[in-house]
């Protein structure tokens, strides 16, 4: 055993941070014109990255070798985990995963930096320092607050305590450091926005150069998003897959002002327009990023996602608000040279429906952060907490998510600065009649799928009572009855969405067909006027990959087209809950009937499994057996967790939840809950990060063979298609145990009596 | 999440036959390029200065033509290029090696080695760099590397006039939209053209001579052209 290796591990950390501040030293200096202090920043930056990689991997070692001195690694593993857990604990709990934050973003430093090479030469100074200054900001979060080396107070335990079961899990190894990724990557555009900022070279430079990196980013966080999701779906048990937790909350909000980026910057490059609201978003975007660690890791806000509560808040409060005086002040600074070079001309332009589009996504991002942090807000305001729950979510977002939905399928039809009335109405036929037809359609099959175009919702803001109302001044009655008009209106709206979201699903996909279609038919009649006719095949695999960027955009659409569908499938969803005796058959829908058949036992080395099993019949017909489960591991037997079973279909779900089993009894209560369309989400996820790659993809140089791009063309599509059966194969790819944390999920030591 | 400024080329129409004369534009072409290709295609049109002048981003691998010193930046000084991928290979090759005899503490351990003495030879070339003990001579390519503010906007302008071209071919715009358009960006880019040419006129003069000068040390040179050095003072002068 290597005795010194606590010791080792924190002199790298100190390491880290004095080669980071060398770095950013350096990089400085070169910024005043020095050619060799770049190229000395550019070593000092590899060098900082390796001593990181140094840091993780004498971490993995302690990991692997069971050095249970460190205390982080006696809370997080344990003896009997395997090999792959044991590399998945490196960012299982906070010390550990702030380092492999640290180490991400190193590896993106890096990236930036090799990417560089001979590139952005007046940039490249001040975005290694920028980049340095986030590394050196983690390195004193490590040393002082958060060392993953640091020792047991006690000496070496035996064993350690093992990591959450409910991290071990499938998607649990693979979605934070998704997440991770898109949120680190996110520091390179801010570095670049920084660097154009202090050079004043704020012309399309630098949007180009970060273009690519806000898109990754992006791909990054949808993907961890998805990730997360199928992990609360598979795992948390109670029946859904988003539940506007704090910490899923922060994830998400990145996502958005990165989505509104990567449509805002194409106005700048094409009409030198929004110069200011590029630099902000990107800006805003590392922010949030920053934000949602400093959320998940403060314990300010109680979720069931938080690592452990510690004092490294106040450390997050200080950088964020250093990161937001930085960003104002440089903006301000080069406001003059940040002025639009044209003018909103017409509200039928391209430019205009961005602008409708980042609207709604800041909209949504906004209201996401503020209702997230509500509880500290309201104990602010009026010394009292209050917390906002998933149907205030639910009720508020769906119709501005609609308006957004709307505008993605707009802006492609429009041209840029105007378009004709005439012109807007040519291109608006065929996605209007498409979205006629999807209209008529549903409502012609809406009695036999069994989805109705229209649902009740229930106004969230009911009309008080006499009781309250005797306690109301006027003025708070007047508000009170406001606040119930709104939400009866909002309800109202609500209701119609279903068939809304269907039609714009037919619409939007109507959009993105006919761009295909236009785009091949010009390609043909320019091939016709050369006298080089080509075939409809040739036409369109060229139009696509001469124009991925676009092409690609269109297909992340029709994924997004295809997650909207899976969404709406929500409002035709069915819940049920039962107990039954062995023998007994019930109705969950007019589509499903269970029979549960009696329960059974399995036991392996670390935990004993009860499984209920169930005989499905979907239309009368036998169509297969489920066995959802309970665990009990022999290290935590206070804390069964649970394992859900799905049948899925494309049509729907069925999933059910072992709420409790009596081995007395053989009772056992069941919770069922019929998800429609749930498996177009991440099958849309699917078509989403096809899409994406298409648009990162980089171009083929013109001494790369043909036959060589072929092959990195297929290799695209085929990872695209990987990571699609991926996500839409969830279920049997999840395993492992997970707790009943979420929502609706009854207490654990409620839900089963071990037997004997 | 779709791309303004490619279609155009996607398209690949006709170029357009406007009242102003084109001006000394490459036809459209590969758009998610465009960072380097209006670049490359004006060297050979609009701006003859030898492409050593300016370091192509997009180019893997310097040309001979560029300078030394770009070379420099893009390479750690001294070290032989065969070392940059035999020591990652050795190193993976030791990781296996001690995976293969201790399990994953021997392969985690020979990559915290390797990543050790990776941190070592970095920061020694990066102190040695910094003191000036590697040949550097960069200033030239730092000075070079930076494209003017004139050439990011040509390269918008053009990026614009090829999304009219799509426009129009896919029947986005009307052809008055068009006509009025084309002829305000085309206007656009021949002034833009016309001040990086202005400013690199000197480049290029001293290119002349330099090339000249050459010539005529082989002999080849008419005799006019004799007088390549002087040619070449002359262009230093300005």
């Amino acid at each position: 055993m290597w005795q010194s290796l606590p010791e080792f591990g924190t002199v790298v950390l100190y390491g880290i941070l004095i080669a980071a501040a060398y770095t950013f030293a350096v990089s400085i200096a070169a910024g005043t014109g020095r050619p060799r202090f770049l190229q000395a920043a550019r070593h000092g930056a590899y060098g900082t990255i390796a001593l990181v990689g140094l840091a993780v991997l004498t971490l993995a070692y302690a990991f692997v070798s069971h050095d249970f001195r460190l205390s982080y690694v006696a809370r997080y593993s344990d003896r009997a985990m395997t090999t792959p857990y044991l590399f998945a604990a490196l960012w299982g709990g906070q010390d550990g995963s702030l380092l492999w934050w640290l180490f991400l973003t190193s590896v993106f430093t890096g990236g930036c930096v090799w990417w560089m090479r001979r590139k952005y030469l007046e940039l490249q100074p001040y975005v290694i320092a920028t980049l340095m200054s986030i590394v050196m900001f983690f390195g004193v979060l490590m040393i002082f607050a958060v060392n993953p080396f640091a020792t047991q107070a006690g000496g070496a335990p035996v064993d350690g305590a093992g990591l959450n079961y409910q991290l071990r899990n499938f998607y649990m190894i693979i979605h934070p450091p998704s997440l991770y990724v898109g949120f680190t990557s996110a520091a390179v555009p801010f570095a670049f926005a920084v660097a154009a900022m202090i050079t004043g070279r704020l012309d399309n430079e630098w949007i180009v150069a970060t273009r690519k990196w806000m898109l990754f980013s992006w791909l990054f966080l949808s993907i961890g998003n998805a990730l997360g999701m199928l992990w609360a779906y598979e795992e948390l048990g109670w029946g859904g897959y988003w539940a506007w937790d704090p910490v899923e909350n922060a994830a998400c909000l990145p996502w958005f002002t990165a989505s509104a980026y990567v449509h805002s910057t194409m106005i700048q490059e094409r009409r030198g327009m929004l110069k200011v609201w590029n630099v902000f978003l990107i800006c805003a975007t590392f922010f949030l990023t920053i934000f949602g660690t400093f959320l998940t890791r403060s314990g300010l806000i109680a979720s069931v996602h938080s690592f452990a509560q510690s004092g490294i808040g106040i450390y997050f409060v200080w950088y964020m608000g250093f990161i937001a005086a930085a960003s104002i002040a440089l903006i301000v600074y080069r406001l003059p040279m940040l002025r639009s070079e044209g003018r909103l001309e017409s509200a039928l332009s391209r430019e205009a429906a961005f602008v409708l589009n980042n609207w709604g996504l800041l909209s949504i991002c906004l209201f996401i952060a503020i209702a997230t942090i509500w509880p500290r807000i309201s104990e602010w305001l009026w010394k009292q907490e209050s917390t906002v729950g998933p149907p205030f979510y639910n009720f508020w977002i769906p119709p501005v998510a609609i308006l957004i939905f709307f505008a993605m399928g707009l802006a492609p039809l429009m041209g840029w600065r105007k378009t004709t009335p005439e012109l807007f109405k040519k291109g608006f036929v065929w996605p209007t009649v498409a979205a006629v037809a999807t209209i008529a359609l549903h409502l012609a099959l809406a009695s036999k799928l069994r989805f109705p175009p229209f649902v009740t919702v229930e106004n969230l803001y009911a009309v008080p009572s006499p009781e309250q109302v005797a306690q109301m001044s006027w003025l708070e009655l007047q508000g009170a009855m406001m606040v119930h008009y709104v939400g009866a209106g909002v309800a109202w709206v609500n209701g119609k969405l279903p068939l809304v979201t269907i039609a714009l699903c037919g619409f939007n996909v109507a959009v993105v067909v006919q761009e295909f279609v236009r785009g091949t038919k010009a390609r043909q009649n320019a091939a016709l006027e050369r006298k080089e006719p080509e075939s409809i095949y040739t036409s369109l695999v060229q139009l696509v990959s001469k124009s991925r960027r676009r092409y690609g955009g269109y297909i992340v659409h029709v994924g997004i087209v295809l997650m909207f569908a899976g969404f709406t499938g929500r409002a035709w969803g069915t819940d049920v809950e039962a107990t039954v005796m062995p023998g007994d058959r019930t109705r969950i829908d007019v589509n499903y009937e269970v029979e549960y058949k009696g329960t059974r036992r399995e036991t392996d080395t670390e935990k004993m499994t009860i499984l209920a099993d169930l005989v499905i019949y979907r239309n009368g017909v036998e169509a297969g057996t489920l066995s959802p489960s309970k665990n009990i591991y022999k290290s935590m037997p206070g804390q069964p967790s649970t394992e859900i079973a799905r049948f899925v279909t494309v049509r729907d779900d069925l999933y059910v939840t072992l709420a409790m089993a009596n081995p007395q009894t053989k009772s056992a209560s069941f919770q069922f809950h019929v998800n429609p369309l749930v498996s177009w989400i991440w099958f849309g996820m699917g078509v989403l990060i096809l899409g994406a790659m298409l648009s990162l993809w980089p171009e083929v140089q013109e001494q790369e063979s043909r036959a060589f791009a072929y092959v990195r063309a297929a290799a695209a599509g085929a990872t695209g298609i990987m990571f699609a059966i991926l996500l839409a194969s969830s279920g049997a790819l999840a395993y492992g145990a997970a707790g009943s944390r979420a929502p609706p999920a009854p207490a654990p030591d409620a839900v089963l009596t071990a037997p004997n | 999440m779709s791309d303004e400024r490619d279609e155009a080329s996607s398209a690949e129409p006709a170029e357009p036959k406007a009242a102003e004369p084109e001006p000394t534009e490459p036809e459209p072409a590969e758009p998610e390029a465009a960072e380097a290709e209006p670049k490359a295609a004006e060297l050979e049109a609009a701006e003859p200065e030898p492409k050593a002048a300016k370091p192509e981003p997009a180019e893997p691998e310097p040309t001979a033509a560029e300078p030394k010193a770009a070379v420099a930046v893009a390479r750690p000084a001294e070290l032989p290029a065969w070392s940059r991928w035999v020591a990652p290979l050795v190193g993976l090759g030791a990781a296996i090696g001690g995976g293969v005899l201790y399990g994953p503490p021997g392969v985690v351990l020979v990559l915290a080695g390797v990543a050790l003495v990776s941190v070592i030879a970095l920061f020694w070339q990066s102190l040695r760099t910094l003191l000036g003990e590697t040949p550097l001579s960069g200033a030239d390519a730092y000075a070079l590397g930076a494209p003017r503010t004139e050439e990011e906007q040509k390269r918008s302008v053009l990026r614009a006039l090829k999304d009219l071209e799509f426009e129009r071919a896919v029947g986005k715009i009307s052809d008055d939209d068009y006509k009025q358009l084309v002829v305000h960006y085309r206007k656009e880019a021949k002034r833009l053209l016309r001040v990086i040419d202005e400013q690199n006129a000197p480049q290029r003069a001293r290119a002349a001579a330099i090339a000249a000068e050459r010539l005529a040390q082989l002999g080849l040179a008419p005799k006019s052209d004799e007088g390549g050095a002087a040619a070449r003072e002359e262009a230093d002068r300005g």
